[in-house]
């Protein structure tokens, strides 16, 4: 056993007993629950949006969505981040 | 629309080749011939995965084949983008070179070769949407193995021997009923190996020297060299043990849920189908949306322009207009 293969079981190891414990499934609502929902989702809306799909831009509509989900995810981080900081400082946040 | 068959974009050796030709026949154009069922091999915008531009298979035909000359190689990686509106057993998608492998589409699963390996995954297949098929293929040592999506390989299965010279590609309808059926984007990369890599681990994992017929001083060094090596480079069996655990968060929390969702966008995406007509029924009467309207042509700015255009225009320049808002939104919040 080469030392390579010592720090890949030991990456292994780590890996095994940290990420890999998290859950399959949350409580309340299932992988496959998820899915189904999804699915049924996703039926109403590719009828739905190929309907309007020749006049309206539905690519440009998934790009807008796609950015303001970007950006608002992005200023949580940074808020959350400021928020965090406060605390620290004992500035009353 | 009823039977019809596309074929989009090739990668040959580093050349892509997106099927950009003259709307109609397939034959004579880029190097292409089609072999057989050439009537039916049209170059057509009608629908396509990627680029302006693919190859639709008329119905009430049997077949639809393509085949380019390429230059000599023995390995090759593949991979072949369908769509079918209608699932019917018995289709057959030859895609490759030569004599195999074969791909049969059933209404439950995708096999490949004699063997008929079903590919996993395949059981996933579903109508409406693109999907894709992987061969990977060495002559050399005479193996082939394919893929459904995004899902594993199967095993290895028996390859013709014979050094691959040409692209090919034939669909066939089994019932030679109508139906809808399309294929868009074909890539082709002689140079890519996901087998070597997964065998291997690493593509460039450092080989052992061979020490033998060197001098005492030179024998002595590469003898050194081959320690070093054997003492820090990891086994392919390690790395492939590696690879398969961190493959295992996928099936975890948050990270299958965030699979699920991209699946869920993508396959909205690939599912919308721009020619879909809209059906309704009032007291009894059926019907259909008539979209005619849209083609109407009126003057604006000096050019003539169709109804269709201008409204999309207007929702585009409506959109922008909204990201706008929300961006100045956004970065008062920032600063507040």
């Amino acid at each position: 056993m080469s030392a390579g293969d010592i720090l890949i079981t030991i990456i292994i190891w780590l890996y095994k007993n940290t990420l890999l414990n998290l859950p399959e499934n949350v409580a309340g609502l299932s992988l496959a629950e998820f899915e189904s929902f999804l699915n049924g989702l996703k039926a109403n809306l590719t009828y739905s949006l190929s309907g309007i799909s020749n006049v309206f831009p539905v690519d440009w509509a998934f790009t807008f969505i796609g950015v303001v989900i970007a950006g608002e995810l992005i200023i949580l981080a940074v808020k959350g981040g400021i928020f965090v900081i406060n605390l620290i400082r004992g500035s009353g946040a | 629309m009823a039977g019809l068959f596309y074929i989009g974009n090739v990668q040959a050796q580093g050349i892509t080749e997106s099927f950009e030709y003259t709307t109609g026949l397939l034959e004579g154009q880029g190097g292409w011939e089609t072999p057989y069922g050439s009537h039916s091999c049209w170059v057509d915008s009608i629908k396509v995965f990627d680029g302006l531009k693919s190859i639709s298979v008329q119905d009430n035909y049997a077949s639809c084949s393509g085949r380019k000359e390429i230059a000599t190689t023995t390995t090759g990686f593949f991979s072949i983008y369908f769509l079918a509106e209608v699932k019917e057993p018995g289709n057959n998608l030859l895609y490759y070179l030569g004599t195999g492998p074969w791909i049969t589409l059933s209404n439950e699963q995708i096999t490949i070769g004699n063997e008929n390996l079903v590919l996993p995954g395949s059981e996933n297949w579903s109508t409406n949407r693109w999907h894709k098929i992987g061969i990977e293929l060495n002559t050399n040592e005479g193996w082939t193995r394919a893929k459904f999506d995004d899902y594993s390989w199967t095993a290895t299965t028996t390859a013709p021997s014979t050094p691959i010279t040409a692209l090919y590609f034939l669909y066939e309808n089994g019932y030679r009923n109508e139906q809808d059926f399309f294929i868009d984007f074909i890539q082709y990369d002689v140079s890519y190996s996901d087998y070597v890599f997964e065998t291997m681990g690493l593509e460039e994992l450092p080989a052992l020297e061979s020490c033998e017929g060197l001098g005492i001083t030179e024998g002595f060094l590469c003898e050194i060299r081959n320690f070093f090596t054997r003492l820090f480079v990891p086994t392919p069996e390690k790395i492939n043990e590696l690879k398969s655990t961190m493959e295992m968060i996928k099936t975890r929390f948050p990270y299958s849920y965030i699979l699920t969702i991209q699946n869920f966008f993508s396959d909205l995406k690939s599912g919308i189908d721009e020619n879909q007509e809209i059906n309704f029924s009032i007291l009894g009467q059926a019907g259909q949306v008539d979209f005619g309207f849209w083609n109407s042509t009126t003057t604006l700015a000096g050019g003539v322009q169709t109804f269709l255009d201008i409204f999309k225009t207007f929702f585009k320049f409506l959109l922008v207009i909204l990201l706008g808002l929300w961006f100045i939104s956004l970065i008062k919040r920032i600063f507040k």
